[in-house]
């Protein structure tokens, strides 16, 4: 009778324990690849992207209760995993990568030894861009660096890189070098000037173009080259669905690598992670296609560029940021933004990117991003996987990717890498009960705690509590426990995957401060046919 | 046995860990959430009413949307910068903005023309909603130290405030008149070093006080009889001299500024007026937290003094304060008076790189004689303010004053210049 009591009360306190449960089989790969008519071109507004999200948005009733009724990532499977998608690959989040695997699998082909033909200058921006063709036909934008030599194009490289192996789709940027007799005008390039409009390109366009930046003491240019993308439809949103994409029926604030790429973006302080620098690709096979979602221009990140309001601001704070803004008007200006009197560049190659100010919770975009606003602690969990997943050895060899001509500059990139990893992972794997991979063996459940096998925790003074509903709590050490006692259900019905869930477990480890983490439920239940009780799911940071 | 199983079904049918007897699991397996996931999420049915409520709101903002994205697309702002440029390096700048002091919202053009390495002409032409009209003319010629400058102004002023003379005037008295304002004249400045300027100027000038253009106000000659100057032109011609020292630095750094004039104004024609003023400004910042926020203290005094045997001076040459750039807590032009003490105190300090917060207190006095000077004289009010700027310098101020008489809301946009010395003319000319 006791079983049965613990069962009852198991299953009455279920409900306190949170909502949708993605109790379905750990599907790996969401099909949302079907062929669809190729979509209108879809442009974003960046200027209403910083009202919008800076004032209007709080003005709306609806969308604090919408937050308020947000139940967490939707595209999470059984194992609290985002599966493969047109979004996103699970890469080095779920198994190690080298460097040449990252390499490999971006593909990025650098342009083919010069000559190159320059199609055509677009002058919007900083500075001007160059379109090429190599000797091979390829197309290549050829980005230059505005401010500082090796920043902006170093910065971009390395994230590119970083990008990839986290799992998102990103344009296949490498670095390259050219003299000005390399270049040959086409016949037929363009020159599309700061409004947009286009004539026909000169020579005299070309040399203009080439005085406005500053090229390496060899008097070569180095460049940011990246592979152009064909069938672009225009930029995502971080909102919302695309109308015209019937695969697209996720919102966006509540897709798990949107929101969880918070913490990645926090790391390499990629604070124009926003709706302009998104593209939407149109895959074409045969006649129909499906649209592939890729983020774009890392040119800003590491602290590259975006000064507005003053480099030291980037990460800290939104461009206008309510909070800072009131906090300095209720104290007359006497309090201070620390990055105002602590920020500093160390080196005019990297821009401003150092990890003592660093805070993983408070990193800021330039302006609100909602989905980064929707991220719970699931999210970030699983986004500090992945920024974890970068070791050592692989940090430092994507700072040597960034070419730099100091290596104290490579030093310097690798070394804050590293610290701010590890901020993050002091911070998210200590916060967040951080066990995967649970499994049954006989009446013991196993599983892996990747705080200890990344270094933020200590095996041998690790300790967790297990409980089962809001029943008592039982202490352990080791990374397997025996089974509370239960009983199956006798006349539970499976669900539409033919599984039944039976019970959940509770399991938090102990944190730095003393407490406990936020949990994570393990879901046990049967299988079809099957009367062996076995893991179902599980999901970190219940609510 | 049967209860609790029953129980566990129902529950688990409760947060979605069952299936709905509706769904189809044949074209729901295939994807990572189902629709009725995806729609409790984005159209829960208890926010229904919020929803609807909203619908105005995503309107709005649908529209905004769509307005920025065509904005951006058709390079509006790129395109406005370029005309801008092509005009600024053709001598043409275009003014947007009001003008202070009442004026109202408008716009101008500006023409500077190089004539040659050391001289250039410049136009000005401004109008309000108002109709406040503004025209200036001036040729400068340049070189090293020395600079000579003809200028001449017109403008038309149909909205100014007259509330009567003295400290103790009423509020009830409020009228206006219209003003026509016209000089010229001739400067030579000298600046040996970079903080110190000195000159000295000639002017004459034909001011009249008519009628005020607002029917919602009485003309001043409905309160207030043998007004002096008002209904009549005055013509003068001015001699005076200066001295500024300016020892500013960065917005929130130590510094100091100082100006000292004085000038002697001559009747003309028919105009019986003989007088001296005299006009002392003082600014000192005191930072507070370094880059941060400084206190700014200000004291104003202009002083004039009949000759034997003038007429009395017309009233809108005389000293007045009120309004945005006086006492913030009253009214515009809100006291009239022979002579005028004005002391200000404020504390600026940045919320953000284009915005200032601005606490203040001001104080102030009009009167005839230093006798009249009396605590119980002054004027005070406090109030709060903010600057908007751009890199371009201010553009917007709003300040909330509060006063014996009650609140202002003053909104100005643009800056006014300060004339280099005041003399014979109400109002300096405009600069952005």
């Amino acid at each position: 009778m006791m079983r049965v009591a613990a069962l009852l009360l198991t299953a009455c306190l279920l409900p306190a324990w949170g909502g949708d449960v993605p109790l379905r089989p750990p599907l790996w790969a969401d099909p949302d690849g079907k062929p669809i008519a190729r979509p209108q071109k879809q442009d974003v507004s960046e200027l209403y992207a910083v009202v919008y999200n800076s004032w209007f948005r709080h003005l709306n009733a609806e969308h604090a209760a919408l937050r308020a009724h947000d139940r967490g990532a939707l595209d999470v499977n059984a194992w609290d995993e985002a599966p493969d998608s047109s979004w996103f690959t699970n890469r080095i989040g779920r198994q190690p990568m080298a460097f040449a695997e990252i390499l490999g699998g971006l593909d990025a082909r650098p342009p083919e030894p010069p000559p190159w033909t320059v199609e055509g200058v677009t002058d919007e921006g900083y500075t001007p861009k160059l379109n090429i063709r190599d000797s091979a036909g390829r197309h290549y934008i050829l980005k230059f660096d505005p401010v500082a030599a090796e920043r902006n194009s170093g910065a971009e490289r390395i994230c590119t890189l970083i990008f990839y192996a986290a799992g998102y789709n990103v344009p296949r940027n490498t670095l390259a070098y050219f003299r000005p007799a390399d270049l040959r005008l086409d016949d037929a390039a363009t020159i599309k000037d700061a409004v947009g409009k286009k004539r026909r390109m000169t020579a005299a366009d070309l040399d203009a173009a080439l005085t406005r930046v500053k090229p390496l003491g060899d008097g070569r240019y180095r460049v940011l080259a990246s592979f152009m993308i064909d069938g672009g439809v225009g930029a995502f949103k971080y909102t919302g669905t695309r109308k015209d994409d019937p695969n697209d029926v996720i919102p966006h604030e509540l897709r798990r690598e949107l929101r969880g790429m918070y913490v990645v973006a926090s790391w390499v302080n990629h604070a124009d992670a926003g709706d302009k620098n998104t593209l939407d690709q149109y895959v074409a096979e045969n006649e129909k296609g499906f649209l592939r979602h890729y983020l774009v221009d890392f040119g800003s990140t590491l602290g590259s560029g975006d000064f507005v309001n003053g480099p030291y601001r980037v990460g800290h704070e939104y461009v206008f940021d309510g909070a800072a803004m009131g906090r300095t008007l209720v104290t007359f200006g006497i309090w201070r933004r620390p990055w105002e009197t602590e920020g500093r560049i160390t080196y005019p190659e990297v821009g401003y990117y150092q990890p003592e100010l660093f805070e993983p919770r408070k990193w800021k975009p330039n302006y609100p991003n909602l989905a980064f606003e929707r991220m719970d602690e699931a999210d970030a969990y699983w986004g500090a996987k992945i920024v974890t997943a970068f070791n050592d050895e692989l940090i430092q060899q994507l700072a040597e990717a960034g070419e730099y001509s100091r290596p104290e500059v490579t030093a310097y990139i690798a070394d804050a890498l590293k610290r701010r990893r590890d901020i993050i992972g002091s911070y998210w794997l200590d916060r967040i009960t951080p066990l995967e991979d649970f499994a049954l063996q006989g009446d013991r459940l196993v599983f892996r705690d990747v705080a200890i096998e990344r270094g933020y925790a200590k095996d041998d003074s690790r300790s967790y509590q297990l409980s089962v509903g809001h029943g008592g709590a039982t202490g352990f050490q080791g990374h397997s426990v025996h089974l509370p006692a239960f009983r199956l259900p006798e006349r539970a019905a499976p669900d539409r995957y033919g599984r039944v869930p039976v019970t959940a477990i509770r399991i938090q480890s102990r944190s730095r401060s003393g407490g406990w983490a936020l949990p994570v439920e393990v879901f046990l239940g049967r299988n079809g046919d099957s009367a062996q009780l076995e893991v179902l799911g599980w999901r970190h940071a219940a609510r | 046995m049967r209860g609790p199983g029953l129980v566990i079904i129902v529950l688990f049918s409760a947060i979605g860990l069952a299936d709905s007897p509706a769904a189809d699991p044949a074209k729901q397996q295939d994807r990572i959430a189902s629709s009725e996931q995806i729609a409790d999420a984005v159209h829960p049915a208890a926010l229904l009413p919020l929803r609807v409520l909203s619908f105005p709101y995503r309107k709005v903002t649908d529209g905004m949307e769509r307005g920025l994205i065509s904005f951006e697309r058709h390079k509006v702002r790129q395109r406005a910068r370029m005309w801008t440029d092509e005009l600024h390096n053709r001598g043409v700048d275009l003014r947007f903005g009001g003008t202070g002091e009442g004026t109202g919202i408008g716009g101008g053009i500006q023409y500077q023309i190089r004539t040659g390495e050391h001289h250039s002409i410049g136009v000005l032409g401004l109008i309000t909603a108002k109709i406040y009209q503004e025209a200036d003319l001036d040729w400068t010629l340049a070189g090293g130290i020395h600079r000579l400058v003809a200028e001449s102004s017109y403008q038309w002023r149909p909205q100014e405030n007259f509330y009567g003379l003295g400290h103790d005037s009423l509020r009830e008295k409020h009228s206006q008149f219209a003003l026509r304002q016209s000089w010229g004249g001739l400067r030579y400045e000298v600046q040996p070093v970079r903080r110190i300027r000195t000159g000295i100027l000639y002017r004459v000038a034909w001011i009249s006080a008519l009628a005020g253009r607002n029917p919602a106000y009485s003309s001043p000659d409905a309160f207030f009889s043998g007004l002096p100057g008002y209904g009549t032109q005055t013509r003068l011609e001015s001699a005076g001299a200066y001295l500024d020292f300016d020892l500013m630095q960065e917005e929130y750094q130590l510094g100091g500024a100082a100006h000292f004039g004085a000038s002697h104004q001559r009747g003309l024609g028919g105009s019986n007026v003989d007088y001296y003023a005299y006009e002392t400004q003082l600014e000192g910042r005191l930072p507070i937290v370094p880059g941060n926020s400084v206190l700014v203290g200000q004291a104003n005094i202009e002083l004039n003094r009949l000759s034997s045997g003038s007429g009395p001076i017309p009233f809108y040459l005389l000293p007045h304060i009120g309004g945005s750039s006086t006492l913030r807590g009253f009214a515009l032009d809100r006291f009239y008076g022979t002579n005028l003490m004005l002391l200000s105190l404020e504390y600026r300090y940045r919320v953000h790189p284009n915005i200032q917060a601005v606490p203040f207190f001001d104080e102030g006095q009009v009167f005839d004689h230093g006798a009249d000077v009396a605590w119980l004289n002054w004027h005070r009010n406090y109030g709060f303010g903010f600057r908007f700027r751009t890199a371009a310098g201010p553009f917007l101020r709003v300040d909330y004053g509060r006063s014996s008489e009650g609140s202002e809301i003053d909104v100005t946009f643009g800056d006014r210049k300060r004339p280099p010395l005041r003399g014979p003319i109400r109002y300096g000319g405009y600069k952005q």
